[in-house]
């Protein structure tokens, strides 16, 4: 069961300039939630401005607190509004929706493969790998080191992490995929988890495939509903005869396998 | 406890709270967070003949109290909806109305014929603000002449209730509301989105991949409350009122009026409970102000 719920903000900081991290009690969706899946978000309760609720991957999940977490970059009169939103605000949320990551065994080895705020998802996926006794390798591509997030909650969770930053001012220099190629020659790798912008997205599947590892990617679009009416947010697969057909990254995603998706736009 | 059954040109809802067309897609989504037996009807998403893959492109942006699209009726054709939605929305106890859409009468003639005599289809939309591709895409609900021309032919097709679902991008939809009650319409749903745009300064771009988009949301609440009372004034046919619905305040307003009932659109996207809230109410509304029978508040305006 999918809810529209009203949370109440306990924490909503700065993580890096610009970025912010907002903790919400929402305790039935924390219970629900999967890594992976995301929630609307409508920053004030009740009101036109702005018009549309706002998608954002659960960056952690704590059943124990009955809270889940949430990941932004303040680019727009949404994001701009949440950051302003004090301890003890309400918010309104639809969530969990989407489909999340699929789990690899106990005992293979993931890399995750993250871009900018495209770690968010892989957050919670770190830590439910760790509990289920998976090596996961967490590669962080970012502008800069400035804008770097989440890797501590990485390591904190078993995760060995290298970063990648296209100034160099954290990291190696260069693009993050050239990381993942370098682990991929080096490590036996069994499944791969991506998120990030659409090149980087479509760079990494490309890598995946040549060393024919499994992938699965979190598309992100832009959406009107996010509960998969609206269809604003299509992506395109490729079907087994060879055909394209037209999904709903809401709610047929925003997890797909990595190998099938069109990465056009 | 009052009366908060209507019926609209013989499709009779126990509440004349619906879904419009493209903002609830087949039921299905919703079913997730309540039961949509709750509402009286649905208008499912446009159904074409055959499939429509709808626009390339961005498609949607986001407007001061709205929203533009231009998904461009992507939908899944008439054949699947049969088989794959009409099974289990025939299970619901609400009426199912089946929007249609078509770009030519040919298409349009087409759809209902694969629609007409299946069970479970109280009625169908039919909706003409599809561009005309025979007339330089002009959409038929523009012009009083090609708006009856696809009501005469869809009405000679079916014995199912026909509603028209009125375009607001007219000189004078009272014009266009007349003309369809002449060509046999049984009723009439009003209004479709104003055709609308949005530019983005730092590209110079426009934000939506088909240039223009169809604006939905409260911002167009008042053009669509002034349209339904112009064509309560011109035709003798029911009325279905949406444009900008997200309380149940907002659908009194309409009642009043001269719709006999009316939908949520994209209020189902920005909170996905308001159509049940808008149900509820309206049971309210109806209980404080003492009013016996809904039926008496159509076109209940005081002027």
């Amino acid at each position: 069961m999918v809810l529209s719920a009203k949370g109440q903000v306990l924490k909503n900081e700065p993580a890096q300039p610009g970025i912010y991290e907002m903790t919400i009690a929402a305790p039935e969706i924390a219970e629900q939630a999967m890594p992976g899946q995301f929630v609307m978000v409508r920053p004030i309760y009740r009101s036109f401005e702005p018009f549309l609720n706002r998608p954002f991957g659960i960056s952690d999940i704590d059943t124990v607190k009955g809270t889940i977490n949430i990941l932004y970059i303040v680019v727009g009169k949404g994001t701009d509004l949440m950051s302003e939103m004090q301890q003890g605000d309400d918010v309104f949320l639809i969530g969990p929706v989407g489909n999340g990551f699929t789990m690899v065994s106990k005992g293979k080895r993931a890399a995750l493969v993250a871009g900018g705020m495209g770690i968010a998802p892989l957050l919670p996926l770190a830590k439910t790998l760790q509990e289920k006794g998976i090596t996961a390798y967490g590669l962080m591509g970012a502008s800069k080191g400035a804008a770097l997030v989440g890797t501590d909650n990485w390591q904190e969770n078993g995760v060995q992490v290298q970063i990648a930053t296209d100034d160099g001012s954290a990291g190696q220099k260069g693009f993050v995929t050239a990381l993942l190629e370098d682990l991929l020659s080096k490590e036996k790798i069994d499944f791969i988890y991506c998120c990030g912008p659409t090149p980087m997205m479509a760079r990494t599947v490309e890598i995946a495939e040549k060393y024919g590892v499994p992938i699965e990617v979190s598309l992100e679009k832009r959406m009107g509903c996010g509960i998969g009416v609206c269809m604003g947010c299509i992506c395109k697969l490729k079907q087994a005869d060879g055909s394209v057909k037209q999904y709903r990254v809401c709610y047929d995603g925003p997890v797909f396998r990595g190998e099938e998706v069109v990465f056009d736009d | 406890m009052t009366r908060t059954a209507v019926n609209i040109a013989g499709i009779a809802m126990k509440n004349p709270v619906c879904t419009a067309s493209g903002t609830f897609g087949y039921g299905e989504e919703f079913g997730k967070f309540y039961d949509i037996s709750r509402l009286g009807g649905i208008m499912v998403k446009g159904v074409s003949a055959e499939p429509w893959l709808g626009n390339k492109g961005v498609r949607i942006a986001e407007t001061a109290s709205g929203m533009l699209n231009s998904v461009g009726l992507q939908n899944p054709g008439v054949d699947y909806f049969l088989e794959h939605y009409l099974p289990q929305l025939r299970k619901k106890d609400l009426a199912v109305i089946v929007n249609m859409v078509g770009h030519s009468v040919e298409e349009y003639a087409a759809a209902v014929e694969k629609l007409d005599g299946h069970e479970g289809i109280a009625g169908l939309e039919v909706n003409i603000s599809c561009p005309n591709l025979k007339a330089g895409g002009l959409a038929y609900g523009t012009d009083p002449k090609m708006a009856a021309e696809v009501t005469t032919e869809v009405r000679k097709r079916t014995k199912l209730p026909v509603i028209m679902k009125l375009s607001p991008n007219v000189t004078s939809i009272a014009d266009i509301a007349r003309a369809v009650e002449a060509a046999g319409a049984d009723g009439v749903s009003l209004i479709n989105t104003l055709l609308g745009m949005a530019i983005d300064v730092k590209t110079r771009r426009p934000i939506l991949g088909n240039v223009v988009g169809g604006l939905s949301g409260p911002a167009i609440k008042p053009v669509a409350l002034r349209m339904v009372w112009q064509v309560h004034q011109a035709v003798k046919i029911p009325i279905i009122g949406m444009g900008g619905i997200v309380s149940a305040t907002d659908a009194i307003e309409f009642m009043l009026a001269g719709a006999s009932a009316v939908a949520i659109g994209c209020g189902n996207f920005i909170n996905p409970m308001t159509a049940v809230e808008v149900v509820d109410g309206i049971a309210e509304w109806l209980d404080k102000e003492g009013v016996a029978d809904i039926n008496e508040i159509i076109g209940g305006l005081r002027l």
